[in-house]
């Protein structure tokens, strides 16, 4: 549920406090109804619709890819009858990354629209955002369309998704509780398991590939309480059919906060909600960024002695550090792992806060 | 020994004839290198100015007027390849300034990526200035700008948008990376607040376009070409940037042969000084000769002299030229913004090359200058140079060759001033102007032998006994004297003309506004010191003078950017049922305006004005096309007018038509026809009370309008007026510096007559003749050239150029004035040389050894 903290931070910063009064908070008993909520929502201030993955082609190479596309509110005035449809009432950010995992390289990139003329959009009735030539969206039949190429780093993907599991309403029945005030909730959905085929472009070789992805749709007017530094989220996906999400809110001193938690989602679809009580997390091994000097725990193990799961998560790609300071301020690390121990596994991790501060990146 | 006895004594000896040589060359170099800087900085390449603020836009997507913003949805699966950019361009009035900025109405979300900006401010925190540009909340505005206004970000600028009176918030700053001074007048923001500031909602003027790295500029230009319509271009920046240049061609013409005949009088004048500072030491080359130096060695004294003066006079005059282009920048602005009303606002920028350009001009022509000199010198047996004289008539052959190379010049000038435009630029016509002065220099030698023949032959009385012994004087220094007169010949020419097209133009202008101008009132948008009005009026002001007024006595006045064969035309409209009947515009066929305008209104035709139909040879009766951003207009035209308001061809179509074309359109102007009887400053002082301080409109009455048309062009032509000053001085430093070697030539006989009890008094008489009457022959030969040239720029130049028909004005007064100053300016640079034989010891005369 607070997986993107860091980005929500920065996207709250970018909203002025005064308007925050007119956005629309997410309610206890928010009533979620599909497809039209797959859509945006733009009486909130932040939104996104979050991809992440590992994909192989046939002879067996790897790759990781995140997709993202945030929304942000900037502006909750009453529209005045001379505006310009140009207005940047609304913008949003597309992230991109794609991890070699049999070469240990990366690249990622960014853009930053204004939804509108021309530049991005994303609709209100059902998943279909797009940022330039950047896009996602939804088929009728759930089939999902991810589409990115960014010609700079000459990486890419233009995926098809299709979830294999129902879509996991967070928290109560979606509402996403984040701090004390009702209000201060988000709207959470993910769709946890998505098989995936597609075409994957990688330094001038497009690979035809298949593999897992994970999906999260998140929307809100809350900002978060002081005291986080940021956090440390995992996105799994086990072998045996089930998917872990669990986040950790490093808090004052890197203690856990209580908000901390995450959801068991069992091969059959149904779910287990985790407690901050109910896991340990221990970083194993870091590494350093060459290129902000921040430092990240690259391997972890993590315990839920009541699910039986004592496992040891590494990443598979180190160097995987989006630097998005020049469009967003921000920095974090977010790339493909591998999972052993208990069980085996893949998937994503989110590693925030561990670069310099994000309030004075903006 | 040749070097030290030839020039380092001699100027020891008489340091300011050196100086006034150096001076010679000084103000010749200097009058080029001050018209070609602030030419430069004036007209500086629109081009690069344009690309300068692209950045790193390598292709834009532009069509006739501008573009709708939905454009930017339809070209989205470019955005894979290129960064797509839209750009509003507008310019607003800054009170504080006084002067117009360029507002550019930006996506910073992109921008950052475009142009190479440095932003300062505050870009961190919750209520960052980044927030507040994106949201439109305020400006990023050049940090030379800020400084200059005393403003720092937190502060605001005040801008005149249509009209309106706008405080503007400065977020931040930003500085070039490269400093530009193209920046120094650029205002960022917001293009949606852009839009909305000048009423143009859903308008983009431009997308620009920066390919992707790896991507092909010129591919990418192809499929955009082949994925847009037809009425769109994708051109490069520079491209924009020529049409503009196109557009100033002609000034930018105009203002380099402003600079070409500096060079020409600054060349004349090194000419003469050097003539006369070997002619000079003419008996000291004698004897040097006689004593056995080599042709060589006075060759090399001569031209280590040549070299020393050009070189220390081309610094000099470097120097000089660039205090006389900061002096002169002003006008040539002011020139400029007629023509092209966003033409940037540069300084002067101090250039090495052009500098070095200067002093090398002034080394070329002082050894260019010293040739003739030194040809004289060297061939002049050592005999004859001893002894002073030349021989004193021209023999009859010499009268005759010089008289057919008068007339050689003539009639080269009378054919190449019949010769049609070289791409439409009056080079021809130029090349006429230059065989006249020829023919003048020419006629120069002839005319004085003839003068000085007939005071030889006329009985002076004994109280003109000195006019004769003037004459024997110029006889005897004949060839220097020739040139002396050739050079104030050019000179008063150059001002003859420059007077002969001022006014001319002057009064055309003045018929054209007596006769076009008959508004009572008029209300244009708040102008700066360039005296052009800045932008559009909100169409609102159209509804308040209608409601004060009644609709029959507003006549709002339109305009547009549109094309006719390719080449950028201004499409206009004004309320032809009112101007029907009050208007008077003059017609070149003669027709009553009224009779035209009805004609226009009855069959939805048009009026052209007379750049438009010289430029596209079209007159009343044929049909017109031309591509508007509102689509193709085809209309007849009824009537072709007189206007020297705009020189690239203007057609003015009825109101009604073009509001349908253009809806809400901001007029440029609203002319007000009161009733008969009405009071104009009573109609002003209520549409001031109405209009209150969030308005910023000029309210102008007839006269004043009038008048403000003038002052605009008497600044325009400001820059003609220091030319002539220029020349002017030229003219009685040419004189000086002759007179005083003629005099110095003859310094022994004038010594002699002291001896022989001539006065003082006597003596300076006859000096003072001599320079009369040098005077007097350059200022009637430059009257002659001066008229012919005159009717040149007139008749030919100015058509060719501007496409202006002007009337051809004598201005007698001005012509007396301009030969009584040459002369004066004669008699005052004899006065000095006078002065110095009449104080000088007569012994010392008479065994000076020079």
């Amino acid at each position: 549920m607070n997986r993107r903290l860091i980005l929500l931070l920065f996207l709250m910063a970018l909203a002025p406090v005064y308007a925050q009064t007119g956005w629309k908070q997410v309610m206890p008993g928010v009533e979620l109804e599909y497809p039209r909520d797959h859509g945006a929502h733009p009486d909130t201030r932040a939104e996104w619709w979050y991809f992440t993955g590992q994909a192989a082609d046939s002879s067996g190479r790897r790759f990781g890819y995140q997709f993202t596309i945030f929304r942000v509110g900037l502006d909750d005035r009453p529209v005045t009858p001379d505006e310009s449809a140009m207005r940047a009432r609304q913008i949003l950010i597309g992230h991109l990354a794609v991890a070699d995992i049999r070469n240990n390289r990366y690249e990622s990139a960014d853009r930053v629209r204004r939804a509108a003329a021309g530049f991005a959009s994303a609709a209100t009735d059902d998943m279909r955002a797009w940022i330039g030539d950047w896009s996602l969206a939804r088929a009728p039949d759930d089939f999902i369309t991810l589409d990115a190429y960014d010609r700079e780093h000459d990486m890419g993907v233009s995926i098809e998704l299709h979830p294999t599991k129902p879509l996991v309403y967070q928290g109560e029945n979606g509402y996403s509780q984040k701090g004390e005030e009702p209000g201060n909730a988000s709207a959470y959905v993910s769709w946890t398991r998505l098989e995936t085929s597609g075409r994957l472009t990688w330094k001038g070789e497009t690979f035809e590939v298949s593999g897992l992805s994970w999906f999260d749709h998140e929307y809100g007017s809350s900002q978060l309480g002081e005291g986080v530094s940021g956090w440390d989220w995992f996105g799994l996906h086990l072998d045996d059919g089930r998917d872990l999400m669990l986040y950790g809110l490093r808090g004052a001193g890197g203690s856990l906060a209580p908000q901390s938690g995450g959801t068991l989602i069992e091969a059959d679809g149904s779910t287990r909600r985790i407690a901050e009580s109910d896991f340990i997390l221990t970083p194993l091994r870091t590494w350093t960024s060459p290129a902000t000097g921040a430092e990240y725990p690259a391997a972890w193990r993590v315990e839920i002695p009541s699910c039986g799961l004592n496992l040891t998560v590494s990443s598979l790609v180190d160097d995987a550090e989006l630097d998005a300071r020049r469009s967003m301020g921000v920095v974090y690390w977010e790339g493909p792992v591998k999972v052993e121990g208990s069980i085996t596994g893949s998937g994503y991790m989110e590693l925030t806060g561990y670069a310099t501060s994000l309030k004075n990146r903006f | 020994m040749i070097v030290n006895a030839l020039f380092v004594r001699p100027v020891l000896r008489r340091p300011w004839r050196f100086l006034m040589t150096l001076v010679g060359v000084a103000v010749g170099v200097a009058s080029v290198v001050a018209t070609v800087l602030a030419s430069q900085a004036a007209v500086r390449s629109m081009s690069e100015d344009i690309e300068r603020l692209a950045g790193r836009a390598r292709l834009e997507i532009v069509r006739t007027g501008d573009l709708d913003e939905t454009l930017l949805g339809e070209l989205r699966p470019f955005a894979r390849d290129a960064v797509l950019v839209p750009v509003l361009e507008e310019r607003a009035l800054a009170p504080d300034l006084n002067d117009a900025l360029r507002v550019f109405g930006v996506d910073f979300f992109v921008d950052r990526d475009v142009r190479e900006l440095e932003w300062k401010g505050d870009f961190t925190g919750d209520e960052s200035a980044l927030t507040g540009l994106i949201r439109g909340e305020g400006v990023l505005a050049p940090a030379s700008l800020l400084q200059g206004l005393g403003v720092k970000p937190g502060g605001s600028i005040r801008l005149s948008i249509r009209g309106r009176v706008v405080d503007l918030p400065v977020l931040a700053s930003f500085q070039p990376e490269e400093y530009a001074d193209s920046w120094d007048r650029v205002l960022l923001l917001d293009i949606a607040y852009a839009q909305e500031l000048f009423g143009r909602v859903g308008r983009v003027d431009r997308i620009e376009a920066v390919p992707r790295p790896g991507v092909n500029a010129d591919e990418l230009r192809q499929r955009l070409r082949a994925a847009l319509p037809g009425e769109y271009r994708v051109e490069s920046p520079a491209q924009r940037g020529e049409e503009s240049d196109r557009m100033v061609r002609a000034l930018r013409f105009n203002l380099t042969a402003l600079s070409g005949i500096s060079l020409l009088v600054g060349a004349v004048l090194v000419g003469v000084t050097l003539y006369t500072s070997v002619v000079q030491r003419r008996y000291l080359v004698a004897l040097l000769r006689s004593m056995g130096a080599s042709r060589a060695q006075i060759a090399g004294a001569v031209l280590i002299e040549a070299a020393a003066i050009g070189l220390l006079g081309g610094v000099l005059g470097a120097a000089l030229g660039y205090a006389g282009a900061l002096a002169s920048l002003k006008s040539i602005r002011a020139s400029t913004a007629v023509v092209l009303h966003d033409a940037p606002a540069s300084s002067i920028e101090f250039r090495w090359s052009v500098a070095a350009a200067g002093v090398l001009l002034g080394c070329l022509a002082s050894l260019l200058a010293s040739v003739g000199p030194l040809m004289e010198a060297l061939r002049t047996p050592p005999l004859q140079g001893l002894r002073r004289e030349k021989p004193g008539w021209m023999t009859r052959s010499a009268v005759i060759r010089s008289l057919a190379a008068m007339l050689i010049f003539a009639i080269l000038a009378a054919a190449l001033a019949a010769a049609p435009p070289i791409a439409d630029l009056p080079y021809a016509a130029l090349g006429a102007g230059l065989a006249i002065l020829a023919a003048m220099i020419a006629a120069a030698s002839p005319f004085l032998d003839g003068l000085t023949r007939l005071a030889h032959l006329l009985r002076f009385g004994p109280h003109v006994r000195f006019a004769h012994l003037a004459m024997a004087g110029l006889a005897a220094g004949r060839g220097r004297a020739a040139w002396a007169a050739g050079a104030i010949g050019v000179s008063s020419a150059l001002a003859i003309a420059m007077a002969v097209m001022v006014t001319s133009f002057r009064q055309t202008v003045v018929d054209w506004t007596n006769q076009g101008l008959r508004s009572d009132v008029w209300i244009r948008p708040a102008s700066g010191k360039t005296g052009i009005p800045t932008g559009r009026l909100d169409p609102q002001l159209v509804s308040i003078a209608q409601r004060l007024f009644g609709e029959d006595c507003v006549d709002p006045f339109h305009s547009d950017d549109a094309y006719y064969q390719g080449e950028k035309v201004t499409l206009s409209a004004g309320e032809f049922r009112i101007v029907q009947t009050r208007g008077t515009a003059p017609f070149r066929d003669g027709r009553p305006s009224a009779e035209v305008f009805a004609e226009a209104l009855r069959t939805h035709g048009a009026v052209v004005n007379e750049p438009f139909a010289q430029r596209f040879h079209v007159e009343r009766g044929d049909t017109i096309t031309l591509q508007t951003r509102a689509g193709e207009v085809t209309r007849k035209i009824c009537g072709v007018f007189y206007d020297y308001s705009n020189q690239q061809g203007t057609v003015i179509i009825d109101r009604n038509d073009f509001l349908t074309m253009y809806p809400n359109d901001g007029p440029q102007g609203i002319a007000l026809f009161l009733p008969p009887g009405a009071s104009p400053a009573a109609a002003r002082e209520r549409l001031r009370a109405e209009l209150d301080e969030r308005w910023a409109v000029d309210i102008l009455l007839n006269r004043e309008l009038r008048e403000e048309i003038l002052r605009v062009f008497d600044r325009t032509f400001a820059i003609t007026a220091a030319m002539q000053a220029v020349a002017s001085a030229v003219a009685a430093l040419t004189v000086a510096m002759t007179l005083y070697t003629l005099v110095s030539e003859r310094r022994r006989d004038l010594a002699i007559l002291r001896a022989l009890g001539a006065s003082r008094g006597q003596i300076a008489r006859t000096i003072l003749w001599k320079a009369g009457l040098l005077g007097a022959l350059g200022a009637g030969l430059g009257l002659i050239a001066g008229a012919l040239l005159g009717v040149i720029l007139v008749k030919i130049v100015n058509l060719q150029a501007f496409h202006w028909s002007l009337r051809l004005i004598w201005p007698l007064s001005d012509f007396v004035r301009l030969t009584a100053f040459v002369l004066a300016a004669c008699l005052i640079a004899g006065a000095a040389p006078a002065w110095s034989v009449i104080q000088s010891n007569q012994a010392m005369m008479l065994r000076d050894d020079e």
